[in-house]
């Protein structure tokens, strides 16, 4: 795609909830597909059931972007609070090259000043609604005209993303939609002067894309590795992903089970998982504490269970609707006891598709609970990414294939070792009155088959007890020692063979970089843009964004630290949680820990600005913020 | 295929409890029902949370699970809805389902998941040496109420009743027979069914022995008249009456017996209905390609 190269453009639509302001988001990330662009688009909806501030940002490109970047090029507000909301950023557009749009509703709202590069154009959304179209409710479709005309965004493909949207409520309501939009383009043909820079290209050939929100990524990944159960419990920020699987799990002849809370939703799944069904849970921090004692029930038991975290705003209740991932410790350490794990962060909402399939396959596997981290910003984030191709083949294996974005060709999804008596002739699995033994202790793996109730050959009980290798209750030390080294082999084992598949997207600039940066979850992505800023600024840039976080495979991350004179992790929780883990795993001398904790994501300049700080002061280790780099509170939100 | 008698529902395991410990008792007659029923060992999930009561799996021959306290019905539900081809069985006892557990109950027997629940009634907590539990009698000594209870107690069967459970009953460790066919009938049962079972615990309750059961208990269908086993009104009359026995100990008795049996849908009997009117995706692309801009 050489035509068109560089065109990058942020539309922010902000007003009162219930204006449709998040589906105008919804229409325009659409119509980027639609027309051939990729996008991503980061929404918040207002706290309150009714009313209140909500936005969407839509980043449109002619290549894959993976964050909406430092803050809009173009501002449609719907009101005057969207205005005020967002005038630190308009605010800022007199120090930035390129100028910043504000479209506005002008029918109830003017601008107390004009600010130094900003092009405003004012348009009286809610009066054309009301009193021209005499349908309020389509004032958003009337901006969406607007911007069309503005900025040249591809008429048809918005007309197409329209029709799609509404066709199955008829004719007439596509029409009244039309209506609005070309309502939208005349106002603008007749009142306004074009005064901006900003022009959206030529359509372009469409790619075989789907537009997916993070939490219906998790939801369909879980579909095609081949869950059957899912029991959960709603809350903010998860409770979509069971909205998102429930048909598809019942279609596919699998259930979801509504439970009573938190702890009982584990339960089930687990239960589920000893009946020999594929089982998930999805759930945020509050769940993920409640869950803590079956956590540590499914690490002795060796239950497969997958563990959704939707990362939400902690602790206690905290900030249900707001980013942050500040789960990691309780995910890794959370369970009393020690006990093999792993967990799985995703960076985008297409991460949030191919790890799912993984967490699957590394939870049948080894056996052990895999937690999938993600997060409440992600959850909602639309993204347009090259469709997933799922391969069933006649033998019954299903293979994931399609544009894999942490560097793996396929994901073949993996199914439980389940004991086969016919297999098994000289009984190495059987004791000598012929009990199963579920858990014996000298495979060189430490994975050993499960028996599955209906079949005669492995009638075994499973407990929370520490037991023997036919699963009887004891504890003498010996006993005790050799099952402990048998689950943890597990770990050893998933070190040795799986561990590197997680760890591919890295980038060496140079074997004495400036900076290396270790990011995951949403900031990773936000890292990668800051990365390629500085590296377009002559630095030298080393960037890592593992997948697994745990465990760690510290000569992995070791090796990569030796190649910069400093090393960084950004993340959205105040410990640096990942810095501290990995200060503890590795042999990494220093680490710098760079922390935001205000319930937003990092923009790419806050991140940019520190490494230019870090270099220039020539930094090494430490705890910082953005305070410290601007001198303000929140940094540069 | 050979007969199985009771004894091959029996493990390898030696039950640890206490000799005299009523448990036995519903050890045996569950072994038992399951013969005279024949069901498959491999088909039978026995499922407990913990306490004494809920080491009785381990000593059943199948696929158990011994679990969290006050969780065995949580995982039970996992494993029935997910495989409702198998027999699920879930022990407990007063504490572990009427304290720690209770918030499962109503759940469960409102949705009559069709699982069998075993309680263990012995008043106490032998496990952890002797505390009071929710259906402890009134002035009952326990270690941290050494002054004795001053709690109240709990009504499992009004409860359960209440709840939306389609087979109620109470039995006792001390009658082999009566346990048995019990049990039998709880199994067989399609839907919720709750059986309590009197089981003396004689290290840390010497109230209620079996001493004491012998002049203080009475069949309520074939002493009391109840043989309307489906009206619900009727049960829970009997119900009202279940802790006479803790209000005058001396004279009034405890009941075994039947208090409810009604034929109701069972949860899966939804799920099935649902999932047919679902449909089948056989092609998990399709299920992909809908988050596709949509062909117009």
């Amino acid at each position: 795609m050489a035509e068109n190269k560089g065109f990058d453009l942020v539309i922010k639509v902000g007003g009162e909830g219930g204006e449709g302001v998040i589906t105008a988001g919804d229409f325009l990330t659409e119509t980027a597909a639609r027309a051939g662009y990729w996008a991503v688009n980061y929404k918040s909806y207002p706290a309150e059931i009714k009313g209140g501030y909500a936005q969407s940002t839509v980043r449109i490109s002619d290549d894959r972007v993976y964050s909406t970047g430092d803050s809009f090029d173009i501002l449609c507000a719907f009101n005057g609070e969207a205005v005020e909301k967002n005038m630190v950023f308009l605010k800022r557009a007199k120090d930035e090259a390129k100028p910043k749009v504000l479209v506005y509703d002008s029918t109830d709202y003017e601008p107390a000043e004009e600010l130094e590069n900003v092009i405003y154009y004012p348009v009286p959304l809610s009066e054309l609604a009301k009193d021209v179209m005499k349908a309020y409710i389509t004032k958003n479709i009337i901006a969406l005209g607007v911007l069309s005309e503005l900025f040249g965004i591809p008429e048809q493909s918005i007309k197409d993303a329209i029709k799609a949207k509404f066709m199955r409520k008829g004719e007439k309501i596509v029409e009244l939609n039309y209506k609005a939009f070309d309502l939208g383009r005349q106002y603008v043909r007749e009142n306004l002067q074009k005064k901006d820079p900003y022009k959206f290209p030529q359509p372009r050939t469409p790619e075989d894309v789907v537009i997916m929100e993070g939490n219906q990524a998790v939801a369909k990944g879980s579909i095609a590795a081949g869950v059957e159960f899912y029991a959960a419990y709603p809350i903010t920020p998860a409770t979509t992903v069971g909205n998102h699987i429930v048909m598809d799990l019942i279609k596919r002849g699998g259930w979801l089970y509504q439970a009573e809370d938190e702890i009982a939703s584990l339960g089930m799944a687990l239960g589920a998982s000893f009946a020999g069904k594929k089982s998930m849970t999805a759930t945020s921090g509050p769940g993920i504490s409640l869950m803590s004692e079956f956590i540590s029930y499914a690490g002795i038991t060796e239950l497969p269970i997958v563990i959704v975290d939707v990362q939400r705003g902690g602790p206690g209740t905290g900030m249900p609707t707001k980013h942050e991932q500040a789960d990691l410790f309780v995910c890794a350490f959370g369970g009393h006891g020690d006990f093999p794990r792993a967990i799985l962060a995703a960076t985008t909402v297409e991460d949030n598709f191919y790890l799912a399939v993984e967490a699957f396959n590394l939870a049948e596997k080894y056996q052990i609970p895999v937690f999938l981290m993600t997060d409440g910003a992600l959850a909602i984030r639309e993204e347009v990414f090259p469709t997933p191709k799922i391969e069933q083949r006649p033998d019954g294996k299903v293979v994931v294939k399609g544009n894999i974005p942490y560097g793996v060709d396929e994901i073949e999804v993996i199914n439980r070792w389940v004991y086969n008596a016919e297999e098994d002739k000289e009984g190495k699995f059987r004791s000598p009155t012929g009990r199963f033994l579920r858990y014996k202790t000298d495979t060189p793996t430490g994975i050993t088959p499960m028996g599955i109730p209906g079949d005669p050959n492995a009638l075994h009980a499973i407990t929370g007890l520490e037991r023997t290798e036919n699963s009887d209750p004891r504890f003498t030390p010996e006993i005790r020692v050799k099952q402990m080294n048998k689950r943890f082999r597990k770990l050893q084992t998933l070190l040795r063979e799986d561990a590197d598949r997680y760890y591919k997207d890295m980038r060496i600039d140079s074997d004495n970089a400036e900076v290396a940066i270790i990011s995951w979850g949403l900031t990773a992505s936000i890292a990668r843009e800051a990365a390629e800023r500085l590296r377009q600024q002559g630095y030298t840039v080393n960037e890592f964004y593992p997948r697994l976080l745990w465990p760690v495979k510290a000569e992995v991350f070791e090796e990569f630290a030796s190649k910069a004179k400093r090393v960084i992790v950004p993340e959205t929780n105040y410990h640096g949680q990942f810095a501290f883990i990995l200060r503890a795993t590795t042999n990494i001398k220093d680490i710098i820990s760079y922390v935001a904790y205000r319930g937003e994501a990092f923009i790419p300049k806050e991140i940019e600005d520190f490494v230019k700080m870090a270099i220039e002061k020539d930094i090494k280790k430490g705890w910082f913020t953005p305070s410290d780099v601007y001198g303000t509170v929140v940094g540069a939100i | 295929m050979a007969v199985l008698t009771a004894k091959d529902y029996r493990s390898e395991v030696e039950p640890t409890w206490c000799p005299g410990c009523g448990d036995f008792g519903v050890l045996n007659a569950t072994a038992r029902a399951l013969a005279e029923l024949q069901k498959d060992p491999a088909k039978v999930v026995g499922v407990s949370g913990i306490g004494c009561s809920s080491r009785l799996p381990l000593f059943l021959k199948g696929y158990n699970a011994h679990t969290l306290h006050g969780r065995a019905i949580t995982f039970a539900i996992g494993v029935k809805v997910s495989r409702p081809d198998l027999d699920v069985i879930v022990f407990t006892g007063d504490g572990d389902m009427f304290s720690i557990g209770s918030g499962h109950n109503p759940h469960v027997a409102r949705r009559n998941i069709d699982i069998t629940i075993i309680m263990m009634d012995n008043k106490v907590y032998g496990l952890t040496k002797n505390q009071v539990s929710p259906t402890s009698r009134d002035g009952q000594p326990g270690s941290l109420t050494p002054y004795g209870n001053i709690d109240g107690h709990v009504n499992p069967i009004m409860y359960m009743l209440t709840f939306g459970a389609t087979y109620v009953a109470q039995t006792y460790a001390g009658n082999l027979k009566h346990m048995t066919k019990i049990i039998k009938e709880a199994i067989q049962h399609r839907g919720l069914s709750f059986v309590n079972i009197i089981s003396p615990c004689p290290t840390f309750n010497k109230f209620d022995s079996y001493k004491y059961y012998k002049d203080h208990l009475i069949d309520i269908n074939e002493d009391l008249g109840h043989t309307q086993l489906d009206d619900f009104n009727k049960a829970m009359e009997m119900a009202i009456h279940w802790d006479d026995n803790y209000r005058d100990p001396e004279n009034a008795k405890a009941h075994i017996g039947v208090y409810y049996k009604v034929e109701k849908p069972t949860y899966h009997d939804r799920v099935e209905e649902v999932k047919a009117r679902v449909g089948r995706e056989e092609n998990i692309q399709n299920l992909i390609d809908v988050c596709k801009p949509k062909a117009i």
